[in-house]
C-alpha cells in the first residue's frame, strides 16, 4: 500500500455465512461503527451479529400513515362540506362513509410512499460510486463470497490493528482499498438523460396549455371509452333497473331522514312551513339581504329554468316545450299571479319542498334553509313586479289585479276553482290565446268543430267539454291536450257560471 | 445461524390436555344446563334462548372451520412457518362431529309451531313467514324450506367430515412414516387445492343458510367473506392462546419461538384490518345504494337499542385491536400476543352476537346472563372435543418434512 494514495478501508472476504457472522460479531465487539457487511444474499441474524440497531422506519410510517388519514379526511371535509358544497344523493354534504375509501387511499399511499423514500435516505441511497467496485474480488459479492469492509472513516480506524483484527476473524483474503477519490455525483450520461427527460416533460404540459387555451371543432378523443360512454341512469331517461322506470325506489309515504326526526318534532314550522296544519305566515327567520341573495341564486339556478329569471312562467324549459308543441305540457305558474303572492309563506315553502301538480317537490335537491330563502326571494320577485319588472326583464304575461269582486257566490267558487284546477295554466282570462283558447267571450260564441258543425257555446256545452273534452274538437286545436283534473259535479257547475259569467 | 436437527418424537400433552378437556367438559355442561333453566324461565317458548344459541353455534363454528381454513392454506401454499403450530389447528378443525351434535337442537324451531303466533316462531323467520314481509318470504320458499334447508346443512357437515378427517388422518400417518417421498403430505397438498374451493362455497352458503336467513329479506353477496374473516381472527387466536398455554406447560418450549408468534400476530392484525374492509365494503355498498330491501338489515342495527353495539363494533372489533396489534414488538412477545389474541376471541362474539341478534328484535337488545351463559358453554364443549384429541395423538406434527424449516424460520 502506498501512502501516497487515500485509502477507502480494509476488505476482508470470507467464504460461508458462519464465517462472516462470527466475524461480523467480532467487529462489533471491537468498538467499529464505520464498517460494513457485503453478502449475495440475505444472511439471518447478520443484524444481530453487526449490532444494527431495531430499524426506526416503522415511525416515520405510522406518522406518514396517520398524516395520509387525517389529510383525507380534512381534504374532503374541505371540498364537500365547505368550499363546494353539493348534494349527492340526499346524502349529508359531509358524509364520512363516502370519504373512508379515499382516505384508506391516502393511509395507504402516505405510508407506502414515505416508507419507501424515508428508507433510500436511511441507506443514504442512491449512491452512485463506491470504492470498493474498483476492487476486482469484491465482484463475487453478488454470487458467492461474503466481505467485510472497514472503513478509514472510522474514529478508531488504524489499518494494521484493523488488518490483524480481521486475519484473526478467519479472512479468507484481506485487502488494503484505495480512494480513487472520484466523484460520487451521479455519472455524465445519467445527467444528460435526466436533462432530456426533464425537458421532454414539458411537451405534455405545452399540450395541455394548448388545449386549455385554444378552441376545437372536432370532437375530443375517447381514449377511454367505457369511462366516458358509462352504462348509468342518465337524467330524464328511464332506468333499465326497475320496471316503472325509476333509478331509485321512491321513499315510502312518511319517510325522513334520522337526522331530521327530532328536528321535525321541535320545529315543524321550520320544517314543514305548518304547524297544526296551519301554514306559517311569515318566513320563520330574518329576512336579510344575504338570504335574499341566497334566495336569488338558488332561485336562478332550480327554479328559473322553468319559472324564468323573472318568475313569470316563461322559462326556458317552457319555451322550449311550447316550440315543440309537446302534448300535454303544463305551463310553469305565473309566480307574480295574485292567488300565488297571497298564500301564505308556509304554503309557498310546502309547495317547493313537496311539488304541486306536475312540479316536483325539491326537498331533496335544496336545504331546508335554502328553501325558505327562496321564499324569501319570491316576495321581493313579486314586489319587482310591481315596481316594472317589465322593463327590467321584458314583458311578462299579464298579471291579474286582486280579482274583481263577483256578487253571485258561485261565480266566486268558480273563479277560485278555476286557479286551483289548473285551468289558468291553458286558458286566461283576458282574451289572450294562451295554449289554449281565453274564457273571455268564451260563453254564447259560436264553436266551428272539426268535423264541419257548429254549436253555441252555452251550459251544456262547457259541461259536456269539461267532462269529455275531446267529444268535439274546435278548429285550430290539438286533440287530447286537455288534462281533466279531478271534480266534483258541483265544481263543475261552479266553474260553467264563472265561465258564463265572463260572456261578453 | 444452524438451527440444531430437531428432534422427530411426539409431544404428548396427555395429562394437561386430560385436564383441559375435564374442564371444558364442565364448563360446556353447566353453562348449557345455566342457559337452559334461564331460557325457560324468560318464558317466551325458549325464543331468546334459541337466537342466543344460534350466535354461540356460530361462535364454534367459526373456529371449527377457521381450523380448516388454516390447515388447508398451509397446504397449499407449501408453508414452513406454520408446520410446528399446524396440528392445533387440525383439532380445531376435526371437531366438526361435535358441530352436527350441536345443530341438532335446530330441529326443534325448524319443526315446531311454538311462538309462531306471538313471533312467528322461535328461530329463522322464514320458517313461518308472517307479517308484512310474508309475501317477499314465500317468494324465497324454493331456498328456502325446511327439508332443503336440512339437506343443505348435512351437505354441508358431509363435505366437512370428510375434509377434516381425511386431512387429520394423514396428518397423523405422516408423524409416523419415515418414507422419504412423504406420501401424505404430497396426498395432502394435491386435495388441498379442491378442498379449498368446497370449502370456501360451504361456508359462504352455510353463512348464509344460518346466519343471513335471520333477516330472510336481505341479501349480501359478501356475507360469506365477512363471516369468513371471523373464522380465520378466531382461529389464529386460538391457536396463539393453545400454544402459549402448552409452552407454559412445558410442552412445544424448542418448537414455536418469537418468529411463529410474529407471523400468527401478522395474520391477526391482516384478517383484523380485512373483517374491517369487508365489514365496510358490506355497508357502503348499501348506504350509497340506498335500497331499501338493502339498507333493513343496517336500519335494524342502528336503533336506539342496537346503534351503540353497533358503534362500539367498530373500536372494539377495529380500532383497538388495529393499533393494539400493529407494533412488532406486541407481536414478537408471546405475553402481549396471548392478550391480544384473547381480546379478539371476545370481540368476535361481540361481532356475531351484532349479525344475529338485532334480526331477532331490532328495537331491544336482549343481552344477558344466559347469551353469556350459551356462548360459554358451547364454547366449552369445543375446548373439551378439540383437548380431547391432544390426549391421544402429539400436539406437533412431528412428521412433517418441513419441520426442520419451521424450527429455523427467521422473519426478515
Amino acid at each position: 500500500m502506498s501512502d501516497s494514495k487515500k485509502q477507502f478501508g480494509v476488505l476482508a472476504e470470507y467464504e460461508t455465512v458462519d464465517e462472516i457472522l462470527s466475524a461480523a460479531a467480532k467487529v462489533r465487539d471491537a468498538g467499529y461503527t464505520k464498517w460494513d457487511c457485503y453478502t449475495p444474499m440475505p444472511v439471518h441474524g447478520l443484524d444481530d451479529a453487526m449490532g444494527v440497531k431495531q430499524t426506526r422506519l416503522p415511525w416515520f410510517t405510522l406518522c406518514a400513515g396517520l398524516t395520509g388519514a387525517s389529510l383525507g379526511l380534512l381534504m374532503q371535509w374541505w371540498m364537500n362540506a365547505v368550499d363546494y358544497p353539493f348534494l349527492t344523493s340526499g346524502k349529508p354534504q359531509w358524509s364520512l362513509p363516502a370519504n373512508i375509501p379515499v382516505i384508506f387511499e391516502l393511509t395507504i399511499l402516505f405510508s407506502a410512499l414515505t416508507t419507501f423514500f424515508t428508507m433510500w435516505i436511511m441507506n443514504n441511497l442512491p449512491r452512485w460510486f463506491s470504492p470498493l467496485a474498483r476492487v476486482e474480488r469484491f465482484a463475487r459479492a453478488t454470487d458467492d463470497r461474503f466481505f467485510i469492509a472497514i472503513e478509514t472513516a472510522d474514529p478508531i480506524f488504524n489499518a494494521a490493528s484493523a488488518e490483524s483484527l480481521l486475519k484473526e476473524t478467519g479472512a479468507h483474503a484481506i485487502e488494503a482499498v484505495e480512494d480513487p477519490d472520484e466523484s460520487a455525483a451521479p455519472p455524465t450520461w445519467f445527467r444528460h438523460a435526466l436533462m432530456i427527460a426533464g425537458t421532454g416533460l414539458i411537451i405534455p404540459l405545452m399540450i395541455i396549455a394548448y388545449a386549455r387555451f385554444s378552441t376545437q371543432d372536432q370532437p375530443r378523443i375517447h381514449l377511454v371509452p367505457d369511462m366516458d360512454f358509462q352504462e348509468k341512469y342518465k337524467a330524464q331517461n328511464p332506468s333499465p333497473l326497475f320496471e316503472d322506470g325509476r333509478a331509485a325506489r321512491p321513499q315510502l309515504a312518511g319517510t325522513f331522514a334520522m337526522e331530521d326526526d327530532h328536528l321535525v318534532l321541535e320545529d315543524p314550522g321550520y320544517y314543514t312551513g305548518k304547524v297544526d296544519g296551519e301554514y306559517l305566515t311569515e318566513i320563520p327567520m330574518p329576512v336579510t339581504r344575504e338570504l335574499l341573495e341566497r334566495g336569488r341564486e338558488r332561485f336562478m339556478i332550480n327554479c328559473a329554468a322553468c319559472h324564468g329569471y323573472d318568475g313569470s312562467g316563461n322559462g326556458t324549459v317552457h319555451k322550449r316545450a311550447l316550440s315543440l308543441q309537446t302534448a300535454g305540457w303544463i305551463p310553469p305558474s305565473n309566480l307574480h299571479q295574485a292567488y300565488i303572492a297571497a298564500q301564505p309563506k308556509g304554503q309557498q315553502f310546502e309547495s317547493i319542498s313537496d311539488g304541486i301538480r306536475n312540479m316536483p317537490g325539491y326537498k331533496a335537491a335544496i336545504t331546508t334553509e335554502d328553501r325558505w330563502a327562496i321564499v324569501a326571494y319570491l316576495e321581493a320577485l313579486q314586489g319587482i313586479e310591481e315596481a316594472g319588472a317589465q322593463q327590467l326583464w321584458g314583458a311578462a304575461p299579464a298579471v291579474e289585479d286582486a280579482g274583481p269582486v263577483d256578487s253571485d257566490p258561485l261565480v266566486a267558487k268558480g273563479r277560485e276553482l278555476y286557479t286551483s284546477k289548473t285551468c289558468i295554466a291553458c286558458h286566461s282570462l283576458d282574451g289572450t290565446k294562451l295554449v289554449s283558447g281565453s274564457f273571455l267571450g268564451l260563453a254564447g260564441s259560436e264553436r266551428k268543430f272539426t268535423d264541419g258543425t257548429t254549436a253555441i257555446a252555452d251550459e251544456a256545452y262547457l259541461n259536456e267539454s269539461i267532462t269529455n273534452p275531446n267529444a268535439k274538437i274546435v278548429e285550430g286545436y290539438t286533440p287530447g291536450l286537455m288534462v281533466i283534473p279531478p271534480i266534483t259535479d258541483e265544481e263543475r257547475e261552479a266553474l260553467v257560471a264563472f265561465i258564463m259569467s265572463l260572456k261578453q | 445461524m444452524h438451527t440444531p436437527e430437531v428432534v422427530r418424537e411426539p409431544i404428548l400433552a396427555t395429562d394437561t390436555a386430560a385436564r383441559v378437556s375435564r374442564v371444558g367438559l364442565s364448563v360446556g355442561v353447566l353453562g348449557l344446563l345455566l342457559a337452559l333453566a334461564l331460557g325457560v324461565s324468560e318464558g317466551d317458548g325458549m325464543r331468546h334462548f334459541f337466537w342466543a344459541y344460534l350466535v354461540a353455534f356460530a361462535y364454534v363454528f367459526t373456529l371449527t372451520l377457521g381450523g380448516m381454513f388454516f390447515v388447508l392454506i398451509q397446504h397449499i401454499s407449501g408453508a414452513k412457518w406454520s408446520v410446528t403450530v399446524r396440528r392445533l389447528g387440525e383439532f380445531a378443525m376435526n371437531t366438526v362431529p361435535l358441530l352436527i351434535v350441536m345443530a341438532l337442537p335446530f330441529l326443534y324451531p325448524l319443526f315446531t309451531h311454538t311462538g309462531v303466533d306471538e313471533y312467528g316462531g322461535l328461530l329463522w323467520p322464514w320458517i313461518h313467514p308472517h307479517g308484512e314481509h310474508a309475501e317477499l318470504v314465500n317468494h324465497k320458499s324454493p331456498f328456502l324450506n325446511t327439508p332443503f334447508f336440512i339437506g343443505r346443512m348435512v351437505f354441508y357437515f358431509a363435505v366437512w367430515m370428510v375434509i377434516s378427517r381425511f386431512f387429520m388422518k394423514r396428518s397423523l400417518a405422516q408423524d409416523t412414516d419415515r418414507d422419504p417421498s412423504y406420501p401424505h403430505t404430497v396426498k395432502m397438498r394435491k386435495i388441498s387445492a379442491p378442498s379449498i374451493i368446497a370449502f370456501a362455497l360451504t361456508l359462504s352458503f352455510a353463512a348464509f343458510d344460518w346466519l343471513m336467513s335471520t333477516d330472510p329479506v336481505w341479501f349480501s353477496t359478501i356475507f360469506g367473506v365477512y363471516i369468513f374473516a371471523g373464522c380465520v381472527l378466531a382461529i389464529h387466536s386460538w391457536i396463539v392462546l393453545c400454544s402459549v398455554f402448552l409452552q407454559k406447560r412445558g410442552y412445544l418450549k424448542d418448537m414455536v419461538n418469537a418468529e411463529h408468534y410474529h407471523d400468527l400476530g401478522k395474520f391477526m392484525l391482516a384478517f383484523t384490518i380485512f373483517w374491517a374492509y369487508i365489514a365496510f365494503s358490506q355497508f357502503m355498498l348499501i348506504w350509497y345504494a340506498n335500497i331499501p330491501e338493502e339498507t333493513g338489515w343496517f336500519q335494524h342495527r342502528i336503533t336506539p337499542a342496537w346503534k351503540g353495539w353497533s358503534y362500539a363494533l367498530i373500536l372494539t372489533n377495529f380500532a383497538v385491536p388495529f393499533f393494539g396489534i400493529l407494533s412488532r414488538h406486541v407481536k414478537r412477545n408471546k405475553t402481549a400476543l396471548a392478550f391480544w389474541a384473547a381480546y379478539i376471541l371476545i370481540v368476535h362474539f361481540i361481532d356475531l352476537y351484532w349479525i344475529v341478534m338485532p334480526s331477532m328484535d331490532a328495537h331491544h337488545n336482549p343481552f344477558g346472563f344466559m347469551d353469556v351463559c350459551l356462548v360459554v358453554g358451547l364454547f366449552g364443549f369445543f375446548v373439551w372435543a378439540f383437548a380431547r384429541q391432544a390426549t391421544k395423538n402429539s400436539v406437533l406434527a412431528y412428521g412433517d418434512p418441513k419441520l426442520q424449516d419451521c424450527v429455523a424460520h427467521v422473519n426478515y
